[in-house]
């Protein structure tokens, strides 16, 4: 009986090792020797894409990867690195709200976009939160969570009036026929980022799939 | 009388040989020194290895090549340059350190995000991101003792098939040294 249960909980701990080491495979740390190449990259997607929606949920994603490491490294005790990640964190949010200018100001319709934008704002503004709250953050880093957190709100309020005029535009285009329709699309909008924001933390997992013509140059 | 005969058919049939090798080698070699003499071959190699970009110390030679540009340099503990196509980008990377393959694999793939891999073997690796607008990014690695080099090629999918000649030649340009 008792080798049983010594098997059971070193599988579990063997397990949970793997676990975590892959939770941590979700970022690049700031201190890897790849991190600049992995930046780069980044740079370049954004570049390559031309849609100014795909654009903001690329921004999107990779302000998501900045908080991640700013966390780590303050975790791990690297103040100027994670300085540097919240500080780029903001330069991705004021990317998104830049993105998002552009596309309304050419007459496009980023409203699905837009909420998604916010809701993954809105979870990550407890993240920050939680950072706020360490005692042995420096006073810099506090001002830069400070600023993140005011860009989420500003965010938050933009998006807010957007719904209001998707909602307001269709119920005079659709009259009593539309009652209901715009708040649904933002339900369903919603729901499309959050489930977005669970598939973003599987990020860098490949599936293996191989087509028969992959086309190695 | 009869071997007479046959000198002279010998001689007239040599004589005639000899005209027809002349007439046609005459303008042919003409044109050789015209179009490619040694000096135009000289020229042409010269011409071929114009280096684009170059870092002695850390042994990185660009030719020029066309349709591809150098980008930007930057140095920290590992060098990135970039280039750049009408569709594409390239990053080369030289790196000095104990990174095994595989670690350096699921870097660059985290660092793309969601993505399925297209193709794998020990030193190049292809993955498309999974977007609307898909970016396909094809990597090489060459590791020769503690010091890796990565060749990064990105391309939006739907041009990658304009692109394939474009990454060939690009790479033909390279040198690690």
């Amino acid at each position: 009986m008792k080798k049983i249960v010594i098997a059971i909980t070193v599988s579990f701990i063997l397990v949970a090792g793997v676990v975590y080491a892959n939770e941590e495979r979700e970022i690049v740390s700031p201190e890897s020797e790849l991190y600049e190449t992995v930046r780069i990259i980044e740079e370049t997607a954004i570049e390559l894409t031309k849609d100014t929606s795909e654009k903001t949920l690329l921004e999107d994603q990779y302000a998501e990867q900045r908080l991640l490491e700013a966390e780590e490294m303050f975790a791990v005790g690297n103040e100027d690195a994670g300085e540097k990640s919240l500080e780029d964190y903001s330069e991705h949010i004021e990317k998104i709200e830049k993105n998002i200018a552009v596309a309304k100001g050419n007459g496009k319709d980023v409203s699905e976009v837009e909420s998604i934008v916010y809701e993954n704002m809105e979870k990550r503004s407890e993240n920050l939160l939680a950072l706020l709250d360490r005692d042995d953050l420096p006073e810099q880093a506090k001002a830069g969570i400070t600023k993140a957190l005011d860009n989420k709100e500003k965010a938050k309020q933009r998006a807010e009036e957007a719904r209001n005029r998707a909602s307001a535009g269709r119920d005079n285009s659709n009259g009593a026929k539309g009652n209901g329709n715009a708040q649904g699309k933002a339900e369903q909008a919603k729901q499309k980022g959050q489930e977005r924001a669970e598939q973003g933390k599987g990020n860098g997992n490949g599936n293996g799939n191989k087509p028969e013509n992959a086309g190695r140059p | 009388m009869k071997e007479r005969i046959k000198l002279t058919a010998l001689l007239s049939y040599l004589i005639c040989s000899l005209f027809l090798i002349a007439g046609c080698s005459t303008p042919n070699s003409s044109d050789n020194q015209e179009v490619a003499g040694p000096e135009g071959d000289i020229e042409e190699i010269e011409k071929e290895q114009v280096i684009m970009y170059e870092h002695t110390d850390r042994g990185i030679r660009v030719y020029e090549t066309p349709n591809w540009e150098f980008g930007e340099q930057s140095e920290g503990e590992q060098i990135n340059v970039t280039f750049h196509s009408e569709k594409g980008k390239a990053i080369i990377t030289v790196l000095t350190s104990n990174k095994d393959l595989d670690e350096i694999k699921q870097e660059l793939m985290i660092g793309v995000g969601k993505s399925n891999i297209i193709e794998e073997t020990d030193n190049y690796f292809t993955f498309q991101s999974e977007r609307k607008e898909s970016i396909r990014t094809d990597v090489y690695i060459d590791q020769q003792g503690q010091r890796v080099n990565i060749l990064t090629f990105m391309t939006p999918v739907d041009d990658y098939e304009e692109n394939i000649e474009y990454i060939k030649e690009f790479k033909r340009h390279i040198e690690f040294y």
